[in-house]
């Protein structure tokens, strides 16, 4: 009978990981094929990008929600995506390193980046978003300075084609999802994190260190981020080195997935995985929007768009409930009434 | 001693006046720096006219701040209406109709943004971020890969007639005599100090927060209209600093950024030409734009540490 129950929750976790995917491919496909006679997926290159792009996104995502899931928006982690990525390039080539030192630099750039935002956040103790941007400042200049605005280039690089290989990332992006779920669900970390979320001040009293907790959440942050910016850099050719706080951009896209993952899929399935099954759909959406020829402005508008509706779907779907738990009690009332009268 | 110190700290004469004397004293270091170059009346003339853009701009954005909130959207909805009255210019070539665009589209757009927090209960944590990334790109969709090039005789006439000042200079009063001397603005800065106790006295955040957000857009218009004057060239790199500007301004000019009662609308503008003062001095010391974005980001934590008490746990307001 146990056994029975825990297929079954299995089987109910299988499926709702794979329906939003499904289901926005279904649409976007009829979309497509009706508007322009083409398919969302149509090669195996399709299905390549995807896989990357998905698992790039859902890298971002991860990183993400270390911090936003418990009220801080780290607007430093795209600087520290694009410094962690340039500098480990640099560190790399400088030592006539290639492919697999690349992002090996880059995680520990990434990790020591992250670490010190955390350890001046809870020195500090400034709202998360101000030191965000001031961080965001320092960190551009990284590696802006590091290759004199040019960026890292890693198209004809030796040694680089590793990591733009497909298998590559997958195991990449495969190692990321695991070492996730390990860490978001079995570890102490994770119950201390959660209790944190939860209230400050309790967690405070029942013994938990919150100030290492949060400082370890933007260390995980800013090592899953650089991973994210290595494989980026890999699948365009490059890393820009952004100045002016735009570096931010590309992460603030992937806020989508990440609350959809969190807040919605994470109800029925593992955070972690709902976090890859909703980065897989947005990924799709972009592509079927990409059959309409759409630029990746009017795209990235419309991702935009569909997610301000999310968020006053998820902020107002308690006011639904009780309008539904409401009409269930008045008509529960009227038939008591009626039942009564006729008594 | 100790208490004296803290008396001096606390002191609203301090947080009033300890930004005009950092003012004064930056450009009388940096003058001394370049031999006199820096304090020449014509760069003098320059710095003021760059910290126009800034000045409007944050002067509205005092309004957000003094009720504890923080809009990281600022240069992003500049930026929009910006480029959307370019483009009224440019379809019927008459500034009125220019002037009238920037500000209905400026209240029009951070009325939005506030209708999404207030009316439909999105935090406004997650509206700003999604607004900045969702603003840019709409902008890039306008622009597409041209630019705008509004012609030389116009921009440079209403330079000419000092348009921006005068701009800034109305809307500075206007600003200043809604939050320093009528009901709005001591109800804005209680908000800020303790927005639970003012919504039980009675005063209704949402709608203090939305008409916040309104004057703001006010000011986002005029500072449009300024940056149109400015620049004559609308790019999707225009107003890309703004928002980190505005912030630095306010914050440089002594305004807390928790808002409460030591918000004050001179904080922007005084901010904004500390912070054309710093790059313009820097950049004559030969100091590189890259390491100026970073002394930047430096100056403006060790500003909002000196600007706050540390709290005993983690800053637990939203951002």
């Amino acid at each position: 009978m146990k056994q029975q129950n825990k297929a079954v929750k299995l089987l109910k976790s299988v499926v709702a990981t794979v329906a939003l995917p499904l289901a926005v491919w279904a649409i976007m496909e009829v979309i497509a094929v009706v508007f322009t006679g083409s398919h969302v997926i149509s090669s195996n290159l399709d299905v390549r990008n995807l896989i990357r792009s998905a698992g790039i996104s859902a890298a971002i995502a991860f990183a993400l929600s270390m911090n936003i899931t418990s009220g801080r928006m780290d607007l430093s982690l795209g600087s520290q995506r694009v410094a962690a990525t340039i500098l480990g390039g640099v560190v790399a080539e400088a030592l006539g390193l290639g492919g697999v030192w690349v992002l090996i630099f880059a995680l520990v750039f990434g990790t020591v980046l992250g670490a010190v935002v955390g350890v001046l956040y809870v020195t500090l103790r400034i709202p998360p978003m101000v030191l965000g941007i001031g961080m965001a400042c320092i960190y551009e200049c990284f590696g802006f300075a590091a290759t004199d605005g040019v960026g890292l280039r890693l198209v004809g690089t030796e040694g680089v084609d590793l990591l733009s290989n497909m298998n590559f990332t997958i195991v990449v992006v495969l190692i990321i999802l695991v070492a996730m779920l390990i860490l978001m669900t079995y570890t102490k970390f994770s119950y201390k994190f959660r209790a944190v979320r939860g209230s400050q001040q309790i967690a405070r009293n029942s013994g938990i260190n919150i100030f290492v907790n949060v400082a370890l959440c933007y260390l995980v942050a800013g090592l899953v981020v650089s991973a994210s910016g290595v494989l980026d850099a890999a699948f365009a050719g490059s890393m820009a080195a952004s100045m002016g706080l735009t570096s931010n951009g590309s992460v603030m896209q992937n806020m989508f997935p990440m609350m959809i993952g969190c807040n919605f899929l994470s109800k029925y399935v593992n955070q972690s995985v709902g976090i890859v099954s909703a980065a897989v759909a947005v990924r799709i959406m972009t592509m079927g929007l990409n059959c309409f020829n759409m630029s990746e402005a009017m795209s990235n508008s419309i991702n935009m768009f569909l997610f301000i509706a999310y968020l006053v779907w998820q902020s107002n779907a308690w006011k639904l409930d009780r309008m539904r738990a409401d009409k269930k009690r008045i008509a529960e009332a009227k038939a008591f009434k009626a039942a009564r009268a006729a008594a | 001693m100790q208490s004296t110190l803290l008396k001096v700290k606390e002191s609203r004469w301090t947080s009033r006046l300890l930004s005009p004397i950092i003012l004064v004293l930056l450009i009388l270091v940096f003058a001394i720096a370049t031999g006199g170059r820096f304090s020449n009346p014509r760069n003098l003339k320059m710095i003021l006219e760059q910290a126009l853009v800034v000045g409007t701009v944050a002067t509205g954005a005092v309004f957000i701040f003094a009720t504890g909130n923080v809009n990281i959207s600022m240069g992003a909805t500049t930026a929009l209406v910006t480029t959307i009255a370019a483009k009224a210019y440019m379809a019927t070539e008459s500034v009125p109709v220019m002037f009238l665009v920037a500000l209905v589209a400026g209240v029009i757009i951070m009325g939005l943004t506030a209708l999404l927090s207030t009316w439909l209960d999105v935090r406004v944590l997650y509206v700003t971020v999604v607004m900045m990334t969702l603003l840019s790109s709409i902008q890039m969709s306008i622009l597409g890969s041209a630019n705008i090039q509004l012609p030389y005789d116009m921009t440079s006439g209403m330079g000419d007639a000092n348009v921006p000042l005068i701009l800034f200079i109305v809307f500075f009063i206007i600003a200043t005599v809604l939050f320093h001397f009528t009901a709005l603005g001591r109800k804005l800065r209680y908000i800020g100090i303790n927005d639970v106790c003012a919504e039980l006295t009675g005063f209704k955040r949402s709608r203090y927060l939305l008409i916040a957000f309104l004057v703001a857009g006010v000011g986002v218009g005029f500072g449009a209209l300024s940056t149109i004057v400015r620049n004559g060239t609308i790019t999707t790199d225009t107003c890309s600093t703004l928002n980190m500007d505005c912030m630095l301004a306010i914050v440089l000019g002594g305004m807390s950024c928790f808002g409460g009662s030591r918000s004050n609308t001179y904080s922007a503008i005084v901010g904004a030409v500390m912070v054309t003062v710093l790059n313009n001095g820097l950049l004559m010391l030969g100091v590189s734009n890259t390491i100026l974005q970073a002394v930047r980001g430096v100056v403006f934590i060790i500003l909002v540490c000196a600007s706050q008490t540390r709290p005993q746990g983690l800053p637990s307001r939203d951002g």
